[in-house]
């Protein structure tokens, strides 16, 4: 039983881990560009 | 006895929805319908370039787009681009944004190419035609271009006495161009609308929202438009699109 609840905390500070890594990606994800390529086409 | 009579209709090449598309006079292009003409396979213009504007009006968050550009004042038949192909005109980076008019600088003089021979010959396929769409042989139906950049007014060419042949041609959401042909001075599709007259312009059926790495279309339709008058090959005024 002693063991088993040591390798829930370790789970738990692992899944912590994990979180706080993919926040920080996020945070770079969500600066976007604010001009973009436009062509202009011709068709018939 | 009863007879079935016969009827003979004669088929004619011609405007049927607002007898509008001739392509001298009117200053609206044609979106109306014609029956029994010839479709064009070829449809080359010559594009100066393109400016998308974020309101309506085309006045501002002006974007440009550079096809030829200005350094190129008279252009030949090398510097048109055949529209049959579905051409990339030219790029730019622009501003991400929602833009509601749009206007093309173009030469007034098309290339095209009947997709078939007409029955009397003088529209022969696989054949070039050039033909100036807002010419005119009557110096009181010259049409009237408004230019943005300068914020001024010219008239397109005379026929007998071409100079000027650059046009600007206007597609805005707020376009109603409702080609009613008692509108005609009304509604010049080589202006853009304006508060107090919408009928200005080519209706744009979207806002053209740039948020990524896109393309817009400037269609030009020939369908149908070609005609025979049993003297020479020339051809109704063509629709335009931006999609």
């Amino acid at each position: 039983m002693k063991n088993l609840s040591y390798l829930m905390i370790v789970a738990f500070m692992l899944s912590m881990t994990l979180y706080s890594c993919a926040s920080s990606d996020d945070s770079t994800a969500t600066a976007t560009s604010t001009t973009s390529t436009y062509t202009v086409k011709g068709s018939m | 006895m009863w007879m079935i009579p016969l009827t003979v209709f004669a088929f004619t090449c011609n405007s049927v929805s607002d007898n509008n598309s001739a392509i001298s006079g009117p200053s609206h292009l044609d979106n109306g319908t014609i029956d029994n003409c010839v479709d064009a396979d070829k449809a080359a213009w010559a594009i100066s370039k393109v400016y998308l504007y974020t309101d309506a009006y085309c006045t501002t968050g002006k974007q440009t787009i550079t096809v030829l550009g200005d350094t190129v004042t008279t252009p030949t038949e090398a510097n048109k681009t055949d529209f049959a192909g579905t051409p990339d005109l030219g790029s730019a980076t622009i501003a991400n944004g929602t833009y509601n008019c749009v206007a093309t600088k173009m030469w007034d003089n098309i290339t095209y190419s009947p997709a078939t021979t007409t029955t009397s010959g003088n529209c022969a396929a696989a054949t070039d035609y050039t033909q100036d769409i807002c010419g005119s042989d009557n110096a009181s139906s010259v049409t009237a271009i408004y230019d943005p950049d300068n914020s001024s007014t010219y008239n397109c060419s005379l026929d007998s006495a071409p100079t000027n042949e650059w046009i600007w041609i206007y597609f805005s959401t707020a376009s109603t161009d409702s080609d009613n042909v008692t509108l005609a001075d009304l509604e010049n599709d080589f202006h853009p609308p304006t508060s107090d007259n919408l009928s200005n312009g080519v209706p744009l059926a979207s806002a053209l929202v740039v948020s990524a790495a896109s393309s817009g279309s400037l269609k030009t339709t020939i369908t149908n438009r070609v005609a025979d008058d049993t003297t020479e090959c020339m051809m109704y005024k063509p629709a335009f699109s931006f999609e």
